[in-house]
């Protein structure tokens, strides 16, 4: 064995060489390395990089961003995780973090008619897109226009307007197929969502173009020698924006991330100056860690849509409200969504249009009343409700599993079928063999749910089935209400009475967390929204 | 060895044209619409016909793989169902990424296994066992487990390396590697004890033979003996091993670049996925099958230069 000493130390002492050498890489930038280097590390490397156009206004410094998911295109019409466009495409109307409409691109706004059908923007005159064309009645129109004819997620938007006309120079007019509200029509066209941020003529002639270079008018513009595709996307200031001082940062930088631990690994190393949508389990963690946390108001969770209704149990509203009796929906807030969840069973949550406090509390747990209305239904033994449930709106089919176990209690069994893609849930949803279906709520508000989400032939209404008599008219009355407070009121109760109706069983509402470095300043501890808008709330970086 | 080249090569035509085909069926033949994925959850029934019209979805599916192929022969693996991304533009981005990873991980495993494996096959004894263990742990496991761990450590206690993410090499060679370092561990783990068990018991076997102690009662240095006639004769296993890790890390590259967020064809994999995006995903897939094809053409390769007759085979 002797023999063999020379070669045994000679293969440890190659072990160890290789171990040092990946060491003495790995600390040759000693500390500051947290900051530096990958692409996504651009923290410090991008201080560098990121000089400082004091032409521009911007302060300086790269804000990097590590982004849950990425989006499917840059063309604002396609850009359902709305954060994309933001830097590039500012809204007509901005929304602030108290839900407040203030000017943007657009200086003013207002029913033209009594009907509340017509609703004109004025546009801020002297704007330029970035192809240099000029911001005006007819270019806004046309955006607008256009925006509906790209097959996306976002086209829904479209739906509700019947069409849009410039009126003057630096004018446009949205009309409407029905009366709707003001808070409505200001949302549509607000930071909150993607119909609102307009694309100029050059991007509308050729959308495709919108993915190598921006056409909006925003404090920032494309980078595209550094994005690419489906990992990293880069903006600089531009040159030619009317608000310098709206210029926080030296260059934006955002990373697709998927994986939560990752983007919070990222923020607590300083890799990254915001971690889009933390874990609920990581808030003390990220708290101690000095991260700042912002969160979404409303929340936003998945909710199951009682959808056939047309004949069998749920077609009796005894037993839908039997079901929503039987949620033990305190204890399932916090086993399912944590601590800071708010057990709610309305179909709109707080802050959002049509709000009523009384919806929240309508079904309170009460198992023994459960039983009671089924039985009155001639359900007294129960009956088997099948249930889709997609990934993407029910991680692990928590919530799924949650309702087995609660509507068990009753004697309803809950048959669940899980499918992992968009996809196939969609297909299957409109296919009518499943009884109830989870979906996002995705924080909207009446209108909204009335107009788009739970309108005959979408999928949280496979069987096409019409909205309530009484919802309805409720909500023509609101909308031709003359003021946003009288219209609001009305449509409160209009909300309780679709909430009455139990076309959805809700568990609670969930703020959507959000990590972000301590170095970022201007960061309110919520906003009215499920995304912050970093450069509409104008944060800005130091250090 | 240029005959062996060219067979393995036009052996490879084939191979690949059953394997887009065998992806260009199932992934029709799996539930779901990718118009749909488009769309949205909002969409009607009637709109998403339209689109899959529009996308050619509903044309028989031998007309849809021949159009595919057709294109995909001159190099034009289509555009992205989701996003109108060219996938060669796509794949051709984040290519470096996965190769980076995987060869690099491929080099770690064979100089940590073989160095491991020689130790405990001349050492033998308790070193052996240990090699086991950390054979058996190794297998044990799960990269993203490990993965976690380690960014936990490395990155955010002691600030060494950066967390998540990736640095071109022409933008900065060391960035590139301290970008990497992690990636590599997490996937090599299971390469260096794989490779370092059989590393041991190739060169156990081998320095038992006859003619090992032939040369030593000849005078010959124990370096010589060890390297140029023990490990040369133990190495045919140790390439395959190597060979089947590196295929094995191919895969395993989807987890690890999700993990750490870097844009490789393993994460791009696991969005086209979600997304329903079929084009990406068989041009995921013709891509990857040509590394495997790559992969073993190497092995062999290996095999005729560590084993001349097997130049004739």
């Amino acid at each position: 064995m002797m023999t063999y000493n020379w070669w045994a130390r000679s293969s440890l002492v190659v072990c160890v060489l290789v171990v040092l050498s990946v060491a003495v890489t790995a600390c040759g930038s000693g500390s500051s390395s947290s900051n530096s280097s990958t692409s996504g590390g651009e923290a410090e490397g991008s201080a560098n990089s990121s000089t400082v156009s004091t032409e521009s206004g911007s302060s300086g410094g790269t804000f990097t961003a590590g982004l849950a998911d990425d989006t499917p295109s840059l063309d604002p019409a396609n850009c359902p995780t709305t954060i994309y466009c933001r830097p590039a495409y500012n809204a007509l109307i901005q929304m602030g973090s108290k839900g407040e409409f203030e000017p943007s691109l657009a200086t003013s706004w207002k029913f033209t008619d009594a009907g509340h059908q017509s609703f004109e923007v004025k546009l801020r005159e002297g704007l330029k897109f970035s192809d240099g064309t000029e911001l005006t009645g007819a270019a806004a129109a046309a955006s607008m226009i256009s925006f509906s004819k790209v097959p996306s997620v976002s086209t829904t938007n479209y739906f509700p307007i019947r069409t849009v006309k410039a009126a003057g120079k630096y004018a446009f007019i949205i009309e409407y197929k029905e009366p709707v509200t003001y808070r409505y029509a200001c949302e549509q066209i607000s930071s909150n969502g993607t119909l609102g941020r307009l694309v100029g003529p050059e991007g509308v002639k050729d959308r495709k173009s919108l993915e190598k270079s921006s056409d909006g008018i925003g404090p920032y513009v494309l980078d595209s020698s550094e994005t690419t595709k489906g990992s990293t996307y880069t903006w600089v200031p531009n040159p030619d924006y009317y608000e310098k001082s709206g210029i926080k940062f030296g260059k934006v930088v955002f990373k697709v991330m998927p994986e939560p631990a990752s983007r919070f690994s990222a923020v607590q190393s300083g890799q990254i100056d915001w971690a889009q949508q933390i874990l609920n389990e990581d808030r003390s963690q990220a708290e101690s860690a000095g991260l700042q946390i912002t969160q979404g108001e409303p929340g936003s969770q998945p909710m199951v849509i009682l959808a056939n209704r047309e004949s069998g149990p749920l077609s009796k509203l005894e037993v839908r409200e039997a079901l929503s009796y039987a949620l033990p929906r305190e204890e399932l807030a916090v086993a399912l969504y944590g601590e800071e969840a708010t057990p709610s069973s309305a179909l709109v949550f707080e802050h959002t249009e049509g709000f009523d406090a009384e919806a929240a509390e309508l079904f309170p747990y009460n198992v023994e009343k459960a039983k009671e209305l089924l039985a009155k239904a001639g359900y007294a033994n129960g009956f088997t409700l099948k249930l889709l449930s997609a990934g993407i709106f029910d991680p692990n089919n928590s919530l799924s599993q949650a309702m087995q176990a609660s509507l068990g209690e009753i004697g309803v069994k809950v048959e669940i079928e899980p499918v992992a893609q968009l996809t196939t849930y969609t297909e299957k949803a409109a296919s009518k063999q499943y009884d109830a279906m989870i979906q996002n709520s995705g924080a909207v508000g009446l209108s909204s749910l009335l107009l788009v989400k739970m309108g005959p032939g979408s999928p949280g209404n496979p069987w096409s089935l019409p909205i309530p008599a009484e919802v309805t008219k409720l909500a023509k009355e609101a909308a031709l209400e003359p003021t946003p407070e009288a219209q609001e009121e009305k449509m409160e109760e209009a909300s309780l009475a679709f909430s009455k109706q139990v076309w959805t069983l809700t568990v609670a509402e969930q703020p959507v967390i959000q990590a972000v470095s301590s170095k970022v300043g201007n960061v309110a501890p919520s906003y009215l929204a499920i995304q912050p808008d970093p450069f509409g709330e104008e944060w800005t970086l130091s250090g | 060895m240029t005959r062996l080249i060219v067979r393995r090569l036009l052996l490879a035509i084939p191979l690949l044209i059953v394997v887009s085909m065998l992806t260009f069926v199932l992934t029709a033949v799996a539930p779901g619409n990718p118009a749909a994925a488009v769309l949205g959850p909002e969409a009607s029934a009637k709109e998403v016909d339209a689109l899959s019209h529009e996308m050619g979805l509903d044309e028989p599916l031998p007309n849809q793989y021949m159009t595919w192929a057709g294109h995909a022969v001159t190099g034009d693996l289509g555009e992205s169902l989701v996003s109108s991304e060219s996938v060669g533009e796509a794949l051709s981005s984040r290519l470096p990424v996965t190769l980076s990873l995987v060869i690099g991980s491929t080099a770690i495993s064979l100089l940590f296994g073989v160095a491991l494996g020689m130790f405990s096959a001349l050492r033998g004894g308790s070193v052996g066992l240990l090699t086991d263990v950390l054979a058996m742990l190794g297998w044990a496991i799960p990269s993203f487990w490990l993965g976690l761990m380690l960014i936990d450590l490395v990155a955010v206690n002691l600030h060494w390396l950066p967390a998540t993410g990736y640095v071109k090499f022409g933008e900065s060679p060391l960035d590139w590697a301290r970008s990497l370092i992690l990636p590599w561990v997490t996937l090599a783990a299971l390469g260096i004890t794989g490779i370092a068990k059989q590393t041991r018991d190739s060169m156990r076997e081998v320095m038992g033979r006859e003619f090992i102690a032939s040369l030593r009662g000849g005078g010959v240095p124990e370096w010589r003996i060890v390297l140029l006639h023990g490990l040369r004769n133990a190495a045919i296993p140790i390439v395959t091993v190597t060979g089947v890790f590196a295929i094995a890390m191919l895969g395993g590259a989807v987890l690890v670049e999700t993990v750490f967020a870097m844009p490789g064809l393993g994460a791009l994999a696991v969005t086209s996925a979600r997304a329903g995006d079929l084009t990406m995903l068989q041009g995921i897939v013709v891509v990857i099958a040509v590394l495997v094809v790559i992969i073993n053409l190497l092995v062999d390769i290996s095999y005729g230069w560590l084993n001349p007759k097997a130049r004739l085979a």
